[in-house]
């Protein structure tokens, strides 16, 4: 079975399965306009798959009239619009009714064939015992989107492994399976020197501290040795417990590689120790993640946090794209990778605000500097502008203006050294050198009060943009204080709810009834689509809205699908198959800003859908119908 | 043997063990034509040989598969390698592809052959450029096996034109209309495959067919000799 074997799954099913298949599969052959199934047939009886041509499932009429619960007219003609909108195509190597023969009921939409087409069809008892023997073909069916997802990870690491040499460590590994030796201890109360002669006989640069239960206390490496010891004068007879670096990281071994490098990322340590039962069972570096790179994670973050000018910001920023590179050949998630790119630009813009600060001294009213869009959601890829604001508490006796007048300059000097660093200036102007973007607790307030209340298609753009904020540098708490509120205040605010979810829906994703998908026609990018305005736009305003209806104040988009899960208002499964939609989506966008960098050109989110292999072809079909399925839902809520 | 001898030869000498299963074959009841078509049962037949002369060249392999209610069924297929001490001429090797080595390892043509029969019963076979595939498994079958094969034969390189003739190929070959179609067979001249290919063309035949109102397997094959007088008279016409 020649066809099957180069298909998901099927190509990855054991041949003794395969056969089976060969042997139940009957071929039929659907003229263009014939219907293959339909859900007058009662309860799905045969699993399909294109063998060649095209087959569209559309919404039956009877399914219309069930669904349609409301009686005005111009609610029904919208409601056939999305009918048609929600139609869908499948292509040769696609399957289906997966969902409606796992369920036992009969098919939601008419199967047509859009072409002459010639459909495998498998018996549903044959389909059972498929499901029931191979674990392949059973994650499939269960977990379709995610399946396909981790094959087309798989390859990304393929093709990028093939490319540079192999033997890099998997960042989905346990940390147990990273430790390559018994860890080098020794007791509070050593002198430095012994510590020291046992780190050379071990050949280590790190030693652990530990006491007589084993449990870590500290950690002395020969970075510290330079600073704390040669260079401050210490009497190497002293004990090691008043040079080491107190409270090490500790993980336990079934913590993923990937969970150490964000740690040491976000912490700026080298070493991680592995601790089972508050016993120290091994020590992880950097250098064990990160065998050959020669820009790590941990170094990054530690020079951009000790940078002296912005000019070395300037060249570290170059860094961030090598790291990326690194982390997606050793299979971070994109998740992982796009939490990575915010962490690192926030340590950026936080290093650029403590050099200006130094260059100006520090304003006389602490303020709070505020990230916007993407960076507020933390999903941040390669190609980025700067969206960012201050937030502040004008002091008794001071206005607010005199406060802002004040801070502008600050804020103009902080925007311009973004600039030099490879931020480049917001065209829109969500900046905080702004002096709409540079305002008061209470001047945010009666900003976005001003939006919820009047909501005109002004107000919800930006409130798209707006209302995904988070703190990057200053005091925390009256951020937080005003992401409580904006919650509160949406989610009592039906009317603005259905404006956000009528702009939810006009970024309808591109899946076309003629071709596959739809690209643009014209303009600069012809024969593309847009991955950011077709492809993420959906799903990051989708989770906005129903994050902030139900009164949740995270900003990220997988963290508010999650807790709109977790609150129970969507199913846990469908937060999880939008969230992977999300995420190779995210994924393609960052491969294409890859190339883009490699190539010298100028990164953006137009993707020529014929330069995907057909695993991305499908996978990216697969999320644009998860985005369908989102707003569709969002369409019943709001009775759109 | 005299050609009139071996014309008037009253049986041959089956080998021991082959007599029941041919009488077996045999006591199955023939297949009406009138069965409806959307339900029928056909075998879809490819043959390959060492040359084109039905009455000189070696019949190498079989290949069949069957369609069944307008299903092709891919599972039940059948494909067999005649076993034979000559060897193939080396330019028919290119083609079919069943080189000494792969012809000396087959089936001893008797077993092939009664699998074959065994294989097909009496059930209405399908072909491109039937009259060949008919003749060559006739001829076969009778000096092996001593039978005559009664299954209605259908031709499908009359009727396709016979059904499309907006399709404008009224003598073409099966590689015409399998990529008309947008057909491709896996490996062609590899006798199941070419079977699988003609069968795909088939079921596109048979929704054509249903389409047009013919209902039984007799009506297809009015409409295929019809085309098949209509090419012969032309062909006269003009020579």
């Amino acid at each position: 079975m020649e066809f099957l074997i180069r298909h998901a799954p099927f190509d990855r099913m054991v041949s003794a399965h395969i056969e089976f298949l060969a042997k139940h599969l009957r071929l039929g052959f659907y003229a263009k306009g014939e219907v293959v199934m339909e859900p007058a047939d009662g309860a799905a009886s045969r699993f399909y798959i294109i063998k060649q041509g095209r087959v569209r499932g559309e919404m039956s009429a009877v399914h219309e009239t069930e669904t349609i619960l409301s009686n005005t007219t111009a609610r029904e003609d919208r409601k056939s619009d999305l009918a048609n909108d929600a139609a869908w195509e499948l292509l040769t190597g696609e399957c289906f009714p997966i969902g409606a023969l796992l369920a036992r009921r009969p098919v939601h939409t008419v199967h047509r064939a859009v072409e002459d087409s010639f459909c495998f069809e498998l018996d549903r008892e044959h389909f059972d015992y498929l499901i029931d023997q191979s674990p392949v073909f059973h994650d499939f069916c269960t977990r379709r989107l995610a399946n396909l997802l981790d094959q087309a990870l798989e390859g990304v690491q393929a093709s990028l492994t093939a490319s540079v040499s192999s033997g890099e460590t998997s960042l989905n590994a346990p940390l147990s399976s990273l430790i390559r030796r018994a860890p080098v201890a020794c007791l509070p109360q050593t002198p430095i020197r012994e510590a020291l002669l046992s780190m050379k006989n071990e050949r280590v640069g790190s030693i652990v501290i530990t006491d007589s239960k084993q449990k870590p206390m500290g950690v002395f490496t020969l970075h510290d040795l330079l600073d704390r010891v040669a260079t401050a004068s210490i009497s190497l007879e002293s004990p090691i417990d008043q040079v080491m670096t107190r409270l090490p990281l500790s993980m336990p071994p079934q913590a993923a590689a990937h969970e150490a490098a964000a740690l040491m990322a976000r912490m700026g340590f080298g070493h991680v120790c592995i601790v089972k039962d508050n016993r120290l069972i091994g020590v992880v570096s950097e250098r064990d993640l990160f065998s050959l790179q020669r820009v790590g994670l941990v170094q990054l973050s530690r020079s951009i946090t000790h940078a002296p000018n912005i000019a070395t910001l300037v060249s570290l920023g170059k860094d961030i794209h090598r790291v990326i590179d690194l982390m997606l050949l050793q299979g971070a998630s994109v998740t992982q990778l796009t939490q990575i790119i915010t962490l690192l630009n926030d340590h950026i813009t936080r290093r650029v605000i403590t050099l200006c600060l130094t260059e100006t001294g520090m304003p006389s009213v602490s303020f709070t500097w505020l990230s916007f869009g993407s960076e507020g959601r933390q999903e941040q890829t390669l190609k980025t502008d700067q969206d960012n604001g201050i937030l502040f508490l004008a002091p008794d006796g001071r206005s607010a203006a005199d406060v802002r007048a004040e801070l502008l300059p600050l804020a103009q000097k902080i925007n311009q050294a973004l600039d030099a660093c490879g931020y480049p200036l917001c065209p829109g102007h969500i900046m905080a050198s702004n002096p709409e973007c540079c305002l008061s607790l209470e001047e945010w307030k009666n900003r976005f009060r001003d939006w919820i209340e009047h909501g005109t298609p002004e107000h919800l753009l930006k409130a798209s943009i707006f209302f995904d904020f988070r703190s990057l540098y200053g005091d925390r708490a009256p951020v937080e204080e005003l992401q409580r509120w904006v919650a509160k205040r949406v989610k009592a605010n039906t009317r603005f709810l259905r404006l956000m979810a009528e702009n939810a829906l006009r970024n309808w994703p591109p899946l076309g009834l003629v071709r596959d998908f739809v690209v643009e026609s014209g303009g600069e990018h012809p024969h593309t689509i847009d991955l950011k305005l077709r492809g993420t736009t959906p799903f990051v305003d989708g989770a906005r809205l129903l994050a902030l209806a139900n009164g949740i104040s995270d900003t990220n988009s997988v963290a508010r699908l999650r807790a709109t899960a977790a609150a129970k208002a969507i199913l846990t499964d469908e937060a999880e198959a939008w969230c992977d939609a999300l995420a190779f989506i995210q994924l393609l966008r960052m491969r294409r800003h890859q190339q883009q960098e490699r190539a010298g050109r100028p990164l953006d989110n137009h993707i020529d859908p014929d330069s995907l292999n057909e695993l991305d072809r499908r996978i990216l079909r697969e999320s644009f119908r998860q985005a369908r399925k989102l707003q569709t839902r969002l369409a019943l809520d709001y009775q759109l | 043997m005299s050609w009139l001898a071996r014309l008037f030869r009253p049986y041959v000498e089956l080998p021991p063990g082959y007599a029941d299963r041919v009488e077996s074959w045999k006591n199955l009841s023939a297949i009406s034509e009138k069965v409806p078509l959307d339900q029928a049962r056909f075998l879809v037949v490819d043959v390959e040989t060492s040359g084109l002369d039905v009455r000189k060249d070696r019949l190498l392999s079989i290949g069949a598969v069957a369609v069944e209610a307008r299903r092709l069924r891919a599972g039940e297929n059948f494909e067999s390698i005649l076993r034979r001490e000559e060897v193939s001429e080396r330019e028919n090797i290119l083609i079919h592809g069943i080189g000494p080595q792969v012809q000396a390892a087959g089936k001893p043509p008797e077993e092939s052959l009664m699998k074959f029969l065994e294989f097909i019963g009496k059930i209405p076979l399908v072909a491109f450029h039937a009259g060949f595939d008919q003749a060559m498994l006739d001829r076969n079958l009778r000096e092996t096996l001593g039978v005559r094969l009664p299954n209605a034969w259908i031709d499908l390189a009359h009727l396709a034109p016979a059904l499309l003739p907006e399709a404008q190929l009224p003598r073409a070959g099966l590689d015409d209309w399998l990529s008309y179609f947008g057909l491709r067979a896996h490996a062609r001249h590899r006798a199941v495959d070419d079977a699988m290919a003609t069968g795909e063309l088939f079921l596109i035949l048979l929704q054509r067919a249903l389409a047009d109102g013919l209902d039984t397997v007799s009506s297809l094959h009015i409409v295929a000799q019809a085309h098949e007088r209509k090419v012969l008279g032309n062909g006269m016409g003009g020579a």
